[in-house]
């Protein structure tokens, strides 16, 4: 009985609509008239169609990059901040900040920095001699802006690992030093073995996370330059609000959906090579 | 002339139209099933269908719009006091088109709200109301006073309106005369030729070092493409085989492939306008034709009421001649009324009153171009206009519409035009193989 209104609200808000969209993924619906059974029409049109193949390119090229970078650069400030000095509590504030503005304040932020002409990015390179590239408007840079614009939101990653951290027996380190282990051995061989399950944790959350970014790419390229930014749940997002194709949509984030699920499950499948664990087992 | 201050007598004389319009009567072919109204809506005699409470929607247009939308609104609650109430809700434009996709799925579609192309989908579902035989009870349908004719593309079966019109908007070259005054260079006017506009733009252009501090010119709304497309009209082609409803592009035809290297050229070879990537990064530093970074450039006239809070003096006139010819786009506002409204008379009153009684406040708002002939040519609407309004709305006649209604035309806008135009504008491709690639795109989507 007390479970009932969580299992309510999971039935109605989530796995009702997860099934709705199922349904709907294998019609033709443009909301203006009632759907129309279109069997596998929808999936095998998303085979053929070059632009979804494309934002999927995309999507994956931005995974790829952006979660393994952010997640070095959140444990190598964990790290930093793991230090018991006393202005730490700030930086680990100022850090985090980032991580909880909206994303479309953070996307207007950028776009200025981005510009290619009065940018601060551009501003500062013309100090050093260089001509900074139109960072959003060119199609070989957009995508890379999006990228390096995505580490700066590290601070949810980072706060992990610094918790995984603080977490960690001094014992280890303490033997490690009396054996003479260097504070890289330290690192290498005690710190990010024993770290291993929070690194499991931040990729698959990193993962889940980089497939579903939009509102970076909507408010800063919209998919543009000639589509190179444009990412899955943006695609979807203009099937579903601007050409009214809802069963199409609803297909493309099925796929999306099995996508996360396959390298989710890669990366569960790949934890006895990678992740220590409290019993010692790998 | 304040809103409120409208006269009685323009008043009654626009409700007084209407009425006697009214007695004409008309005819309802569209085999449809809607009653065929006799008399003009908001005529005291007429029953009321559907609720005295009208929401009438709208995309947010900027607070001057806006605020002018809202006094229309006010005026109108004012004339049918105890009649009709309406009220305004402006939405910003991504979700005005979400929002009203999702008034239909769930059965309760909006009152009335504005248009623009993607309603042509509602109409395509047979969910908008055939508005003809309530336009044949208004002044609307006197062809002496209205440009009949310009309404054919809203004619989607052929015979009857689907939506009210009530202003038109059309393009145009928008000048700096201070810029032109300091280079000591005659102001553009309706006999320029695009040869004319690229000389002056060279002559206008200043740099500082490396960088261009005055632009000559911006290609502007010439960039879309319903305005590289005025070019192909000027030649004698078009790009669809017809407006409503296409069947074929015609991208290949030499013409267009002419009219997309002479803009290209404008950015890359000739470089009087900025290339895109310098077009971006001086619109999001603000720096444009309001703030005087450009001197000519090509816009909507829907630009006008902006470009009246600029300092520097401005002025405007028709598009310059290609290959000595000039076929401007328009495109007509109005008003939707779907099928479902709840408010079915109150409804084709707001619109009709808007198209007729109304129209000579609009002239004197200076926000939209009131339909009525009478009203856009009136002293009232030339005198806070610029000088050169007048020669760029005297050839709306001959204007083609700027649309292409087909259902999936916002698709074929996005990933074909818009995708393929980048590749032009970048310099990536040539002419030839962006007409060739739209047209093998767009016409595998029609």
């Amino acid at each position: 009985m007390f479970m009932s209104p969580a299992i309510i609200g999971l039935l109605l808000f989530s796995l009702g609509p997860m099934v709705a969209s199922l349904v709907l993924s294998f019609t033709q619906y443009d909301m203006l008239s009632s759907p129309t059974w279109v069997g596998g029409d929808n999936y095998a049109t998303l085979v053929r169609d070059p632009l979804f193949l494309k934002s999927l390119r995309v999507s994956l090229t931005y995974s790829v990059i952006s979660v393994p970078i952010t997640m070095v650069v959140a444990l190598l400030l964990a790290m930093l901040l793991n230090s018991k000095l006393p202005v730490m509590g700030f930086f680990r504030s100022a850090y985090y900040l980032p991580s909880v503005i909206s994303g479309v304040a953070v996307a207007m932020v950028w776009r200025w920095m981005y510009n290619g002409e009065y940018g601060l990015i551009n501003v500062v390179l013309g100090w050093l001699g260089i001509d900074g590239p139109a960072w959003l408007t060119d199609e070989r840079w957009a995508l890379r802006s999006l990228i390096f614009m995505s580490v700066w939101g590290f601070g949810g990653t980072m706060l992990i690992y610094l918790a995984g951290l603080q977490s960690l027996p001094t014992d280890l380190y303490e033997a490690a030093r009396v054996d003479g282990a260097s504070t890289l051995r330290q690192q290498w061989y005690i710190t990010l073995p024993m770290l291993s399950n929070v690194t499991f944790f931040n990729l698959v959350m990193g993962i889940i996370g980089s497939l579903q970014v939009f509102a970076e790419p909507f408010v800063l390229t919209n998919g543009g330059p000639n589509n190179s930014t444009m990412l899955l749940p943006l695609y979807l997002y203009q099937n579903a609000f601007t050409y009214l194709k809802m069963g199409y949509a609803a297909a493309i984030a099925w796929v999306a959906f099995a996508l996360v699920m396959v390298l989710t499950l890669l990366v569960f499948k790949s934890t006895p090579v990678w992740v220590h664990t409290e019993a010692g087992e790998n | 002339m304040t809103i409120s201050e409208i006269s009685r007598r323009a008043v009654l004389g626009g409700l007084g139209i209407g009425a006697t319009a009214g007695l004409v009567g008309c005819s309802n072919d569209n085999g449809s099933s809607q009653s065929t109204p006799t008399v003009s809506p908001g005529s005291s005699n007429q029953p009321i269908e559907g609720a005295k409470e009208l929401t009438v929607y709208c995309w947010s247009n900027g607070p001057t719009i806006d605020d002018n939308f809202k006094k229309r609104v006010a005026l109108f609650n004012e004339q049918y006091k105890g009649r009709f109430t309406a009220k305004m809700n402006f939405l910003p434009y991504d979700q005005y088109w979400q929002k009203a996709q999702l008034q239909y799925a769930a059965g309760k579609p909006f009152d009335i709200y504005y248009w623009d192309v993607q309603a042509y989908a509602h109409y395509k579902k047979n969910l908008v109301e055939n508005v003809q035989p309530v336009i044949n009870t208004t002044a609307l349908a006197d062809t002496t006073k209205f440009p009949s004719a310009l309404f054919d593309p809203w004619r989607f079966d052929g015979k009857n309106l689907y939506a009210v019109p009530e202003n038109i908007q059309s393009m145009s070259l928008f000048y700096n005369k201070d810029h032109f005054d300091a280079a000591g260079l005659k102001y553009p006017d309706e006999t320029w030729s695009w040869d004319d506009v690229v000389t002056a733009a060279g002559k206008l252009k200043k740099t500082s070092g490396s960088k261009v501090t005055q632009w000559g010119l911006d290609i502007g709304t010439l960039g879309v493409w319903w305005g590289l497309q005025s070019l192909s009209w000027a030649a004698g082609s078009s790009w669809v085989d017809k407006a409503l409803e296409p069947t074929k592009f015609q991208m290949t035809d030499p013409a267009t492939i002419e009219a997309m290297k002479f803009t290209q050229d404008l950015m890359w070879d000739k470089h009087i306008a900025p290339r895109p990537e310098e077009r971006n990064a001086l619109n999001q530093a603000g720096a444009n034709f309001s703030s005087g970074a450009i001197s000519m450039m090509c816009d909507g006239t829907w630009a006008i009421s902006g470009y009246q809070q600029m300092k520097a003096k401005w002025d405007m006139t028709a598009i310059p001649l290609w290959k000595g010819k000039r076929v401007a786009p328009y495109w007509l506002g109005g008003w939707v009324i779907p099928k479902k409204t709840a408010a079915k008379t109150a409804a084709e009153t707001f619109a009709t009153w808007s198209a007729t009684t109304f129209q000579p406040q609009m002239a004197k708002n200076h926000d939209w171009i009131p339909i009525s002939n009478e009203a856009r040519n009136s002293k009232d609407m030339l005198a806070g206009m610029p000088a050169g309004f007048a020669s760029a709305f005297k050839d709306i006649e001959n204007a083609k519409i700027g649309d292409i209604y087909t259902a999936n035309m916002q698709e074929i806008f996005n990933q074909v035009f818009g995708v393929n135009l980048d590749d032009l504008y970048f310099n990536r491709k040539t002419p030839e193989q962006v007409a060739q690639k739209i047209q093998e795109m767009a016409t595998a989507k029609l």
